[in-house]
């Protein structure tokens, strides 16, 4: 029954007049990586902002683990989201004033208690455990990315939602960030990646293009 | 966690930080004022007013039924008990003498003033101001309705006791009669002969000598051939106010023994300076006036309630202000408060936050205030009572309550922003 771990039917968002997502259609399977691409303005945010459980849908049927969360308010989006979804941002978006540490602790702390040795454990493996009480204004941009991938981590998210998070990256910070994707694709994360780069975008099992906030082409691989 | 997210948040914009907490300070200050002289008033204000107002009457003990109408007495002076003006220093002489602050006698005929002979108009007799020599004449006490009577306003002068001509005229009498300062009056008492007085001051802010003809009172002993002769005499004491004994010992003297009979004595409750002032002088009939205590009352409820209004429209104001602040303050992190949600905050983490945040600078605010209005009820009290307020150990949880309460209540107004920020802009890159 469980066979698909997100499943959009007939989905429709409006903002006043303009349609950022029009009668659409979209299943992911477990584990399963998707990337999405399409220009700028096609609706990839505004999916994956749906897709997160930070906005709702105009109309249609959105099932999360077979959950119809269409309906659900803030609140309970908000429960929902701590357990199943972890977010990287394309800005990073890292508090200023907290350390790298501590910014992963914050996601902790919002899900259940803080417990600074799990949360040491993912800057292991995002190697960054020797930046642990560092600002992000005192990391490089790769670095402040991959404390990013850390915090979508700490809670043990089954989904990873990543908006362009090799955008802001020179080539080597992405090769970086591109290999935690790859890890957490073998682990059996499910991944739906935004990005603008077709090299990138290759490395899932399939692609979708959006055009206009439509699906307009699939690519599998 | 928690904690290092409020360290931030209160760290962070202090100017603003500051404000709200001088928000809360100049309200908590108000409060502190108020409460410190609020609670203080009861036994200030009483003490004021007695020292201002007679509060003992002493009447010779026949003096059963007068009658008194607008201040005229009707009842002939013929045939009547008088008290003796030597006995007046005896006033001074009782246990609580020095709680008298004043006191003047009384001795009044009504006359007729030449060319408007149609009303008779009490022509009272009293001390103004004059030395009086105590029972052994050792030392001399300064008396006479000045004293009992701060609150009289005069246009003129006051009369000389030592010129049995000097007069003060009522305000209504003057007015109706055209009468000024400078001005002579002749005035006939029923049997006797004319006098001419010469009007020193005009007097205002007492109905009962309004339409009065005041005059030492030699004068008016003159005038009733009555050497000596006084009719009453008011006393204006400090008292302590009323308890549950000296309302036993008003209403059943003799159910009181000996050990509460001693405290009563020894206490200055108007009745037993009432008591003492009766063994005192011989043939004396010494009355409390007690509805001057009852103006007191009514006088301390009105300013209570002027200020639990005072203290609403503050709390009020106040709140407005840290609500604004707070709006402020959250808009401003509306970007970071957008992360916090994505990344899985829920709308009453963010919102304890900024409570915290408040109760730290409503107690920050509060204690300023406290010290801040201990500090200025010292310098009102000394300027109305002339005397220090002391701080009452109940004020300061209250001002803190109060101080917590406005920031609390200006959070709370502020936190429905929190709800409006959608944590879509994270992704979108809008924060
Ligand atoms: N909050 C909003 N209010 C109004 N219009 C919006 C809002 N969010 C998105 N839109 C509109 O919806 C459409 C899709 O926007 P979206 O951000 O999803 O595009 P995108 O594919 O992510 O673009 P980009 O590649 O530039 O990030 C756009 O026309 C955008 O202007
Ligand atoms: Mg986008």
């Amino acid at each position: 029954m469980n066979e698909l771990i997100l499943e959009l039917k007939s989905i429709k968002r409006c903002f006043g007049k303009i349609t950022a997502l029009d009668d659409f259609h979209f299943n992911v399977k477990p584990g399963e990586w998707v990337s999405i691409m399409g220009p700028s303005g096609s609706g990839k945010t505004t999916l994956l902002n749906i897709l997160a459980c930070l906005d709702t849908p105009t109309s249609g049927d959105y099932l999360l683990d077979g959950i119809n969360v269409a309906s659900f308010n803030e609140d309970q989006r908000t429960v929902i989201r701590r357990e199943k979804i972890g977010l990287v941002f394309q800005q990073f978006h890292l508090i200023p004033y907290l350390t790298a540490l501590e910014n992963i602790l914050l996601a902790q702390y919002y899900h259940s208690v803080i417990d600074e040795d799990e949360a040491m454990a993912v800057l292991v493996r995002v190697g960054l455990e020797h930046r642990a009480t560092h600002l992000p204004s005192q990391l490089s941009g790769g670095e402040q990315q991959r404390v990013c991938v850390a915090r979508a981590l700490i809670n043990q998210p089954a989904i990873i939602l990543a908006d362009e998070p090799t955008g802001n990256l020179d080539e080597e910070n992405e090769a970086i960030v591109l290999k935690f994707f790859k890890d957490l694709h073998q682990q059996g994360k499910t991944i739906i990646l935004v990005t603008h780069n077709p090299e990138i975008g290759q490395e899932g099992d399939r692609i979708i293009y959006l055009h206009h906030g439509k699906i307009v082409e699939k690519v599998y691989f | 966690m928690f904690f290092r997210l409020l360290e931030d948040s209160v760290l962070r914009n202090r100017r603003r930080k500051v404000l709200a907490v001088v928000t809360i300070a100049i309200a908590a200050t108000l409060m502190s004022v108020l409460a410190h002289i609020s609670i203080d008033i009861g036994n200030k204000m009483a003490k004021e007013l007695n020292s201002y107002e007679t509060n003992i009457r002493i009447l010779p003990k026949s003096e059963g039924v007068s009658l008194f109408l607008g201040g005229v007495d009707y009842n002939p002076l013929k045939g009547r008990f008088f008290l003796n003006e030597k006995d007046l220093p005896r006033i001074k002489g009782i246990f609580w003498g020095n709680n008298i602050a004043g006191f003047s006698p009384f001795l009044t005929v009504p006359v007729k003033i030449t060319g408007y002979d149609a009303i008779p108009v009490p022509l009272v007799g009293t001390f103004f101001q004059r030395q009086i020599g105590d029972v052994d004449g050792s030392q001399s006490f300064e008396t006479g309705i000045r004293f009992i009577k701060p609150y009289w306003t005069i246009q003129g002068a006051w009369p000389d006791d030592l010129q049995q001509n000097n007069a003060l005229v009522g305000k209504a009498l003057a007015d109706a009669l055209n009468l000024g300062v400078g001005q002579s009056l002749q005035v006939t008492p029923d049997k006797g002969a004319p006098v001419v007085l010469q009007i020193t001051g005009i007097l205002s802010g007492d109905d009962t000598y309004d339409h009065a003809v005041m005059v030492p009172i030699e004068t008016v002993q003159n005038l009733a051939g009555l050497p000596d002769g006084v009719e009453s005499i008011d006393v204006s004491a400090m008292s302590v106010p009323e308890s549950a004994l000296s309302r036993k010992a008003r209403t059943h003297p003799d159910s009181l023994d000996v050990q509460e009979y001693d405290l009563w004595y020894c206490t200055s409750y108007v009745s037993s300076i009432a008591h003492q002032l009766e063994e005192a002088i011989p043939n004396a009939l010494v009355k409390p006036v007690w509805h001057v205590a009852e103006t007191q009352g009514a006088v301390i409820n009105k300013i209570q309630l002027l200020m639990f209004v005072m203290t609403l429209v503050i709390f009020i104001a106040a709140g407005l202000g840290v609500a604004t602040i707070i709006q402020t303050s959250i808009l401003e992190r509306s970007g970071e408060i957008a992360l916090m949600k994505a990344i899985g905050a829920a709308n009453h983490h963010v919102a304890l936050l900024f409570v915290a945040e408040a109760i730290l600078l409503g107690v920050i605010g509060g204690v300023c205030g406290y010290l801040l209005g201990m500090g200025f009820s010292q310098i009102i009290g000394f300027d109305l009572f002339t005397s220090t307020i002391a701080p009452s150990p109940i004020v300061g949880p209250v001002v803190g309550t109060y101080a917590v309460a406005i920031s609390l209540t200006g959070t709370v107004f502020g936190l429905t922003r929190i709800r409006r920020i959608s944590p879509t802009a994270a992704l979108h890159g809008r924060i």
